[in-house]
């Protein structure tokens, strides 16, 4: 099969008769592993690193001190009053745990469908996911008030205190949801990052870096047996993972619709919920993916196709959204319920329009630029438009908490919610805890699942037969 | 490090003691072509080998014969454990009194059933999918032998590239069919383009100085938490403990008795928050707080109500105030006692168990379980007087005969506001229950005054001090049950007790069909939200 | 590895040949006979035409549920632009092709909601909205105004029939024009308008399950509720291609070209409809238990308590725990012998499914009626006898008379996809 110039560089045409190629520039085997590898052997970084790094643990000193205030002064420095007794932090939080699915979704739902597009981008979301849960997982954290008691939580037993947690409780599920999607998350991208660590190890120039990449591969040969047992491991993690990565943002939402407040208890939160999460989550890979491509020189490997094909799964997932608005809307008229009719139009024409509106802009009509072919393969066009859902999406959790609490039964507890400067600099925060992370990941692991990608390189079945 | 051997090592490393021949590695192109001499190595009868890739190549398991692998038995059977132990968890926190040593957790929240299968499930599939992600990856390492930091292949230079661009198959050594000679032979002849034997060195089985460091290390370092908890153990302190958050402690409120905050800018020029300058506020002109609507005067003081209903609780709060401290010849005359139960109490066997209850938390303690006056207290106080270390004023005995005499209004108004050294009990027991332990002190002293002594066949029998009623006789202990004490109370009129429940029978009858009434307007108005 | 990679379609019979015909005939008549024999039995039954309406709903219900599912997998194929599912993907675009004729079945069903109105009839045939007296005594003014009336249902219904049958027409029509021309263009053509596709199917899908099941119970509402006919009828249509696959190669057609491979693929998104229909399920149950709010609860009531209760247990068994264990081994999932009893099983209870959404409503209905004062709202008796026996197989009937019908004597596999090589090669590793 002959391929011509544009094919090498260009993997974006559409031609039902022959699949376009994942990795473009005809890169081999050898080749993959040194594009991948090059990041971090280089003896130093690009510089945009270095001023990103210096931006993210400013804000990671930000977050730090806030937190100290947070912890020494107790929750009242934050605007959360009743009866708006949840605000800004489980916006935060819900916000990065839906930001934390895009990883795991892809390296096992895409996998189980075998998606073979996901083997380059799924390294870099999986790890995406786990600092995106290390962040949701601080918010809950420091709202209990008494961090120190955070152990409570789990059914330790004391004599003592003789409690133990209400397992009834959704908040209670929320834990051992996110707990587990955290370990499981880790324990996938660990198993997934094995082969390329030993990678790592076998092309270590000094001494302690085989060392460390040695102990952290668990000395792995690349056998075929072990293949063997490592792919059904990898399958089974991802059968399992896939009902979880849709567990964790359920559970999330079941937070909110096992209530009786207006506006959370709706029936189409979980899938609604899980939608939102996959939406958000893609435009946070989109976000970082663009520039990580090309600071660390990955075009080959994280094509325009890669990109265009997720921004179609945010168009998907986004009309997915909108529709779970549009159905909210109609099943409060529908339902002839009062305080839920007056909740939702409290929502778009109430205090709170703003917001409401801001949301679905951001959510429902920009990602609506991705019916067009040339902005789905523009990385500038993309990476705006996906911040734009990421801001859409944080409006969404705002308004589904912070409107509901704050028109809730009785209208003289009514009021209007405020952030004060702590709740706006601890999620500014998150954003340098976060970075902080991503960018240690991609200098010191490999950013590309490289044993995945070399798996799906066509290779020379032809001149074999 | 022992140098790493190539193609012609054989000559070079001493076969004998020092090393042992593992196999033979071969190196091969591409991934088709190691496929291809896998196959081929195993038509030649080779069962002991195994392959190298970067990646996973498909074709390969049958190629060299691997079998399919136990490993998703392996996760089931540790996910279904995970079932049992998170429902069995649940189960036994939320629905069971006791686990083992420690104390359960049987809590209602939000009128859910103690073990409610479906808010349990979250929770179970969340614990499933855990250990089944456990028993996946390290059920895999296991089965492949991982961690393992000592392999002789690491040793060889070329066999870098297995994680790289490099397909490698080893033949052992250990295979019945392994022929030096023969195999180097046949590998070149299946495409292979490289030939490197593989030993393990024999002599170089030490740890590293600096591990075995590390180990004794973080094994000392491991003892350290159970020493200091071994430490701590008993020990206390005589300062507070540290208060990492003041504001849970010590917040910014108004407390009972304090004066109002001042709003204004200077402790000079004090602005106060209320002009009158205290924190607490009355109540409103014209308002009653929800549930202190004192509509009904015999109810809510024990007090006759009629026509002077009000003079006469004007009456009786002036006789509060004046009657502690006073004999009883400067107290003012006794207003009205109601002699029966109010209308609003249900004289009901229910009521009499509750005020047994209420007695024995409230009033057991001076007066005794059987309102002998001989409770723990005053034993303890009657002690202490006979060593003259106290003065304290005996606890009345609820039968003798001034108190059996009292009307039940006066019983109550003693409970309510105190007489002599007794102190108030308004704040702490609810009106109904006041009303409760009325009743049950008449019940136990409707028990005392009959008196009982063994008759002929050694039973032990009523001694009526009055008229013997005809009927069953009375209980021998002192909790006697509601039915059967009016009965034998039944025949005297003159006792209050009796003409108290006479008269309550078409009380609780009219108090039910109330509730009954409100039941319906409950009903009524939950059929309302439905539609 | 290596094996001849496959580069045409093999077998020997690609189409029905001369046994559509028969089963046209067989199933057109003996369908018409049967469901005319149900409606006469339920004039002896307790509840008579109400009785006959209720099991008819359910019927059409279970059908059009499949073929939505089948055309929305062909959507989603060409969405994805998957290969794999080539060959068996002439099977869904036909099986979509069935909504036309699932169309004039859906007319009894637009008569018991227009009669009443018509013909003054104030009885209560099968939406309880449609009767005046309740939906003026119980409903709110506006919702019966612009949503819960006859004339807007029936416009509704027209519009969302108008839409799938477009919808389905063009993609069986592209791909069989395929067949002839081979011009690999249709494929983009399609593939271009599947994602809108897929919107208008949202669209139309989520206002036709509020329609036509869940304003059975006009009071009660749940957002959830498209999401959970939507995944009940994926997992029927994927059950349903694989008998139809099953049956075809029964009968000697496809037998070379749809593998094991396919059937693993085919049980697997029927696997993953289970938990999903699971999932969705225990959601919509979790939330409305939790919270326990009377206007909601007023569904669960009914089938949690007496009778039904059981019949709530054997769909939480059947259609989800029994399953889940019996889809999830790899070995059995490529058997074709145990395929044929697992997807018949399944199938059962997804009509099931409908049958327990459906049924404890007519009791309901009679009971809220009966309270309002209409008269003869005696207390309904129902169990499952002739007349639903009947109705089910007249329409099982007649959906394989349509089935063949569109099949006719046409290949049952895209003859010259462009991707059929793909799809022929399909190995699940």
């Amino acid at each position: 099969m002959a391929t011509t110039i544009d094919e090498v560089y260009d993997n974006t045409w559409d031609d039902p008769r022959k699949r376009s190629p994942l990795v473009t520039g005809g890169l081999d085997y050898g080749q993959v592993t040194s594009t991948v590898t090059a990041i971090a052997e280089v003896p130093a970084p690009p510089r945009a690193w270095y001023i990103l790094m210096a931006i993210s643990l400013c804000l990671l000193g930000m977050l730090g001190i806030l937190l100290l205030h947070l912890i020494m002064s107790g929750v009242g420095v934050w605007g959360n009053n009743n009866p708006t007794f949840w605000g800004w932090p489980i916006v935060n939080f819900v916000f990065w745990v839906g930001i934390g699915h895009a990883g795991t979704l892809i390296s096992a739902i895409l996998f189980l469908f075998r998606q073979n597009w996901r083997t380059s981008i799924n390294r870099a979301a999986e790890a995406m996911t786990i600092f995106a849960v290390v962040c949701a997982g601080l918010f809950p954290g420091v709202h209990i008030g008494r961090v120190w008691v955070a152990y409570w939580l789990f059914p330790i037993p004391t004599e003592h205190l003789a409690m133990w947690p209400n397992f009834r409780s959704p908040l209670l599920w929320d834990v051992f949801a996110v707990g587990t999607y955290a370990t499981v998350s880790t324990l996938f991208w660990y198993m997934g990052m094995l082969p390329d660590l030993a990678t790592f190890r076998d092309r270590a120039k000094t001494k302690w870096k085989r060392m460390i990449y040695g102990i952290l591969c668990l000395g792995w040969t690349g056998s075929a047996r072990a293949w063997h047992r490592y792919e059904m491991a990898y399958t089974i993690l991802a059968a399992l993972a896939t009902p979880l990565v849709l567990s964790v943002h359920t559970i999330v939402s079941f937070d909110f619709a096992v209530s009786q407040v207006p506006g959370w208890h709706t029936t189409i939160f979980p899938p609604y919920f899980v939608a939102g999460a996959i939406f958000s989550g893609f435009a946070m890979v989109i976000t970082l993916l663009v520039p990580v491509r090309s600071m660390f020189n990955l075009q080959h490997l994280i094509t325009i196709r890669h990109l265009e094909n997720m921004c179609k799964i945010i168009i998907a997932t986004g009309l997915m959204v909108g529709f779970a608005y549009t159905i909210e809307f109609f099943i409060a008229w529908y339902s002839g319920v009062k305080t839920e009719t007056q909740t939702f139009v409290m929502r778009a024409f109430g205090p709170y329009y703003w917001a409401y509106w801001t949301m679905f802009t951001c959510n429902v009509f920009i990602p609506q630029l991705f019916w067009f072919k040339a902005i789905r393969r523009s990385p500038v066009a993309m990476v705006i438009i996906s911040i734009f859902v990421n801001i859409g999406m944080w409006f969404e959790r705002f308004v589904i908490t912070v409107t509901s609490l704050c028109r809730d039964y009785l209208p003289s507890s009514w009021w209007y919610f405020r952030p004060t400067y702590v709740d706006i600099g601890m999620f500014i925060g998150s954003f340098g805890l976060f970075m902080t992370l991503f960018l240690l990941f991609c200098r010191f692991l490999p950013v590309v699942a490289m044993a995945e990608v070399k798996s799906i390189l066509p290779h020379d079945e032809e001149d074999h037969h | 490090m022992t140098p790493s051997h190539n193609h012609n090592s054989n000559a070079q490393t001493p076969t004998g003691p020092t090393s042992r021949l593992v196999g033979i590695l071969a190196e091969f192109s591409s991934p088709d072509k190691l496929v291809h001499a896998c196959e081929q190595a195993r038509h030649a009868g080779i069962r002991r080998m195994d392959a190298y890739s970067p990646f996973p190549v498909h074709g390969i398991d049958p190629a060299i014969g691997i079998r399919r692998t136990r490993l998703p038995f392996l996760v089931l059977a540790v996910g279904l454990s995970g079932l049992f132990l998170a429902v069995g968890l649940q189960y036994t926190v939320n629905a069971t009194d006791s686990i083992g040593p420690f104390p359960g957790y049987p809590f209602l929240i939000s009128g859910k059933p103690l073990f409610s299968l479906p808010a349990n499930i979250p929770v179970t599939f969340e614990v499933i999918v855990l250990s089944s992600a456990f028993a996946a990856l390290f059920g895999s390492l296991a089965l492949n032998g991982l961690p393992r930091f000592a392999n002789p292949l690491h040793r060889i230079p070329r066999f870098k590239k297995a994680t790289n661009n490099g397909f490698f198959l080893m033949v052992e050594a250990e295979d019945p069919n392994y022929n030096p000679r023969q195999i180097r032979n046949q590998l070149e002849q299946w495409g292979a383009d490289a030939l490197e034997e593989v030993h393990l060195d024999l002599t170089d089985h030490k740890l590293p100085a600096f591990v075995k460091m590390l180990f004794i290390l973080m094994l000392a370092l491991c003892t350290l938490p159970p020493a200091l908890i071994y430490r701590a153990r008993g020990d206390s302190h005589s300062l507070p403990r540290l208060h990492f958050n003041p504001d849970m402690d010590w917040q910014y409120k108004s407390q009972a008795q304090q004066v109002a905050p001042n709003i204004g800018a200077s402790e000079d020029k004090p602005e106060w928050l209320f002009a009158d300058q205290r924190a607490m506020r009355g109540e409103v002109a014209g308002t009653v707080i929800r549930g202190r609507l004192k509509d009904d005067a015999a109810y809510f003081t024990g007090v006759a109500s009629g026509a002077e209903g009000h003079a006469e609780l004007a009456e009786i709060q002036q006789y509060v105030s004046t009657s502690v401290n006073q004999d009883a010849a400067t107290a003012p005359p006794e207003p009205n006692w109601l002699a029966t139960f109010p209308a609003r109490f249900a004289v009901t066997p229910e009521t009499i168990a509750r005020g047994k209850q209420r007695f024995d938390i409230y009033c057991a303690v001076c007066h005794g379980t059987t309102g002998s006056g001989d409770g723990m207290v005053n034993q303890r106080a009657m002690a202490l007087n006979a060593l003259q270390r106290a003065n304290w004023t005996s606890a009345k005995s609820l039968h003798d005969h001034t108190v059996v005499d009292q009307p039940v209004g006066r019983l109550f108004d003693t409970i309510t506001n105190g007489r002599g050294t007794m102190g108030p009990y308004k704040s702490q027991i609810s009106v109904e229950d006041r009303w409760a332990i009325v009743l049950y002190i008449k019940a136990l002293q409707d028990a005392m005054t009959d008196a009982v002594a063994q008759d002929d066949d050694g039973n032990w029998v009523p001694v009526r001090t009055t008229a013997p009623a005809p009927t069953a006789p009375a209980p021998t202990d002192t909790e006697p049950s509601a039915p059967e004490s009016p009965a034998a109370a039944g025949g005297d009129a003159s006792t209050p007790t009796g003409a108290t429940v006479d008269q309550a029978v078409p009380a609780v009858a009219n108090q039910s069909s109330a509730a009954g009434g409100e039941a319906a307007d409950t009903a009524s108005e939950n059929s309302g939200r439905t539609n | 590895m290596h094996a001849v990679k496959k580069t045409k379609v093999t077998s020997p019979n690609v189409s029905l040949g001369d046994t559509g015909g028969s089963l046209i005939l067989l199933g057109g008549v003996g369908g018409l006979v049967l469901i005319a024999a149900s409606f006469a039995l339920s004039f002896f039954m307790a509840n008579g035409i109400t009785s006959f309406l209720h099991v008819y709903l359910v019927n059409f219900l279970f059908f059009i549920s499949i073929s939505l599912g089948a055309l929305f997998i062909v959507l989603v194929q060409h969405l994805t632009k998957a290969g794999w599912s080539v060959a068996v993907r002439r099977i869904a675009e036909i099986m979509a092709g069935t909504i036309p004729y699932l169309a004039l079945l859906f007319v009894p069903i637009l008569l018991s909601v227009i009669a009443p109105s018509v013909y003054g009839a104030p009885e209560y045939l099968l939406y309880l909205w449609a009767n005046t007296t309740y939906a003026t005594e119980v409903l709110s003014p506006d919702k019966v105004a612009y949503y819960l009336n006859p004339t807007h249902f029936a416009v509704r219904a027209v519009v969302y029939f108008t839409v799938w049958i477009v919808l389905a027409r063009y993609y069986l029509n592209r791909s069989r024009i395929q067949d002839e021309n081979g011009d690999h263009n249709l494929t983009s053509r399609m593939q271009f308008w599947s994602a809108p596709s897929v919107l208008l199917f949202a669209i139309t899908v989520i206002f036709a399950s509020f329609d036509w099941s869940m304003s059975l119970a006009p009071i009660w509402f749940s957002t959830i509720w498209p999401v959970y006919f939507f995944a009940g009828g994926m997992l029927g249509a994927f059950c349903t291609i694989i008998l139809i696959l099953l049956m075809l190669q029964k009968r000697g057609i496809l037998t070379e070209d749809v593998t094991e491979d396919h059937y693993h693929d085919l049980s697997k998104f029927t696997f993953g409809f289970i938990f999903f229909w699971s999932y969705i399920a225990f959601s919509q149950f979790l939330l409305i238990w939790y919270a326990n709010i009377p206007e909601e609860t007023i569904w669960y009531r009914p089938r949690l308590d007496g009778g039904w209760r059981w019949a709530s247990l054997v769909l939480l068994c059947g259609h989800t725990l029994i399953p889940f264990l019996l889809m999830m081994p790899r070995t059995l999932r490529r058997n074709k012998n145990y395929l044929w009893y697992a997807v018949i099983a399944l199938l059962a209870m997804h009509w099931y499914d409908h049958f327990w959404i459906v049924m404890p409503q007519m009791f309901v209905s009679f009971q809220d009626l009966g309270a309002l004062g209409v008269e003869g709202m005696g207390t309904p008796k129902h169990i499952f006898g002739p007349v639903e026996a009947c109705c089910f197989l007249g329409m099982a009937m007649l959906y394989a008379a349509f089935f063949c019908w569109e099949a006719g004597d046409r290949p049952l596999i895209p003859l010259r996809d462009p991707r059929l090589v793909d799809s022929l090669n399909h190995k699940v590793h």
